[in-house]
């Protein structure tokens, strides 16, 4: 658990040494404020919607996903490939730490700096606050169903970052694998008669849900299941990666 | 260190039948390698031969494909935590992460390697001191001369005070005085540490090895003292030697009197400079020098220098390296490919 606090602080270090946390850091500012003037705007209009004014802030608006499917893999995309790539994962693994260790770091690192990511985000909430009351539970929810799917999308892009040794290559490679976990679940809308199989996939109805304030041991199985499948797989390609 | 002493002989790294295969290409091919404590172990081999495959296997960083090695007892497959902790190691080109300073970089590899956070500062303070890095303390690694990167590699690599040091090519790529302080510091740092070596400039295993290992294409293929390798490189002794220039038939004159030196010695006589040089190639086991001497005495030659050339490494490595086949060994892919 030492050597996994002491691998994560460089990693965390790295992320704000380099341009990336800033620039995805920007990137989120400007779409979420994108998001949160819509839903302003929404709410001054005809249609008003009932009880969860956030709901579309989580997961309603399209900015919400390009984000959400975007973001982990660029964050991801340098943590394994670039030791790869700079050989620096010889010095890294023959220092006494496990590939387990090695991995879990890294995730948790990524994970760390999502969070920190949606940290400003507060602020909307805090002004929104001002001119209305709000039912917290709905916004909690909202914030747990964005953290779920981080953390699973990061998992897959370690996954991704763990098979090349080039980082461009890692980030499309890892975008594709959550668009991929995303689409799945848009069978749902397109396949009506097997609606209830792909629904468990579903994670636009999950995120829609999380912003009402809905928390369903479902996603919460599902994300957090996956994500700890493409850790495994992560570790076995850093493992492989030695035997070939 | 007079423990040290104590244990020389204690054998500290061993390896039975060591091999590694990539793809259908063998890179290590059982090798059976044994070191004792104390010892600065150089392994000499041409570019591809297997020796960074090899540091690599008992680093833990590679498994072997089969065979057996054992640093300080423990298995390096089953107990390569164990292993770890005993070694420090210098990968090739030293890998490094190029946006931190080089105190963080220290700081970071001492916690990793389980230095208690009561003990980083004056362990950090110790390395920087003995590896000469205290002027670039604050310094970007990715701003480094590559002295002083080679230098922070080898900080890294002594940071948990390791008993074996695992160093590949370690002044590949420095100027001559680097490479010369580079040479100094680990003939220092020999006396209190196992070193192993890896490196295929012959004159560098010649100044600071205690033994030798020659591989070549993935086997062991002699091993020694530098100078027992020497001496084993081929049967003639070789006797250089100048004259002062006397007349023009003194060249012919030379020549002819010493093919009469007992021993019938091949002899190579030329103007050389203002001088009349000589080459004289005798069996290994006679020691003509006196004799060449009395005979210039005898004939009233100015002898101005002599000298009998030992049988260098190079030879040696030469003529146990060289195969038709020796460009295959090129390209290995996981291996030495950075070069």
């Amino acid at each position: 658990m030492k050597k996994i606090t002491v691998l994560m602080g460089r990693e965390v270090k790295a992320y704000f040494t380099s341009p990336l946390a800033y620039l995805v850091l920007t990137s989120l500012l400007v779409v979420s404020g994108l998001d949160f003037y819509l839903m302003v705007s929404a709410m001054n209009g005809v249609e008003v919607s009932i009880g969860a004014p956030f709901s579309p802030f989580f997961g309603g608006f399209i900015f919400y996903w390009f984000f959400m499917l975007v973001v982990p893999p660029v964050l991801t995309m340098r943590l394994l490939a670039e030791e790869v790539k700079s050989n620096t994962i010889e010095t890294l693994m023959t220092a006494p730490v496990s590939d387990t260790q090695v991995v879990l770091a890294k995730y948790f690192s990524s994970l760390l700096l999502f969070m920190f990511l949606w940290l400003p985000t507060i602020v909307y909430v805090l002004y929104l606050g001002v001119y209305t009351d709000l039912d917290s539970g709905p916004i909690l929810s909202g914030y747990l169903g964005t953290m779920l799917l981080g953390a699973m999308f990061l998992a897959a892009g370690l996954f991704a970052s763990s098979l090349t040794s080039n980082q461009v290559v890692a980030a499309v490679l890892g975008f594709t694998l959550c668009s991929s976990l995303f689409s799945i679940g848009l069978m749902e809308y397109l396949q009506p008669s097997q609606s209830g199989v792909w629904s468990y996939f579903n994670l636009h109805a999950y995120m829609l849900d999380f912003g009402k304030g809905v928390v369903d041991t479902r996603p919460i199985v599902y994300t957090l299941s996956t994500a700890m499948f493409f850790l495994f797989a992560s570790i076995k390609a850093l493992e492989k990666r030695r035997w070939s | 260190m007079p423990d040290l002493m104590v244990n020389k002989n204690e054998e500290l790294i061993r390896t039975e039948k060591l091999t590694r295969r990539f793809g259908s290409k063998v890179a290590v091919d059982s090798l059976d390698i044994s070191i004792s404590r104390g010892e600065i172990v150089g392994f000499l081999g041409p570019n591809g031969a297997g020796k960074t495959t090899t540091l690599r296997m008992l680093t833990c960083f590679l498994p072997p494909s089969s065979g057996k090695a054992f640093v300080a007892g423990f298995n390096c497959f089953t107990q390569g935590m164990k292993v770890r902790e005993q070694i420090g190691y210098m990968p090739e080109a030293v890998p490094l992460y190029p946006e931190m300073r080089v105190k963080e970089y220290l700081k970071y590899r001492a916690r990793l390697k389980g230095v208690g956070r009561a003990k980083i500062k004056s362990t950090v303070d110790n390395i920087v001191q003995q590896c000469g890095l205290a002027d670039v303390l604050n310094r970007i690694v990715g701003q480094l001369s590559r002295g002083y990167r080679q230098r922070l590699g080898l900080a890294d690599a002594l940071v948990k005070d390791p008993s074996i040091l695992v160093l590949d090519e370690p002044t590949v790529g420095l100027d001559p005085n680097q490479v010369r302080e580079t040479r100094a510091l680990i003939r220092e740092l020999g006396k209190d540490h196992t070193v192993i070596l890896s490196t295929h400039i012959l004159p560098e295993v010649e100044v600071l090895c205690t033994r030798v290992l020659i591989i070549n294409e993935g086997k062991l293929v002699a091993q020694g003292t530098p100078s027992e390798l020497g001496s084993v490189s081929s049967g003639k002794n070789v006797i250089e030697g100048l004259l002062q220039y006397g007349d023009t038939n003194q060249v012919n004159q030379v020549k002819e009197v010493m093919s009469k030196l007992p021993g019938e010695p091949g002899v190579d006589v030329f103007e050389k400079g203002d001088g009349i040089g000589f080459v004289i190639e005798v069996a290994r086991e006679r020691d003509v020098r006196p004799e060449i001497f009395k005979l210039c005495v005898q004939k009233g030659w100015v002898l101005i220098g002599m000298r009998q050339k030992q049988g260098s490494l190079e030879d040696v490595f030469a003529r146990l390296t060289t195969s038709e086949d020796v460009e295959e060994t090129h390209d290995d892919d996981q291996g030495d490919s950075s070069e």
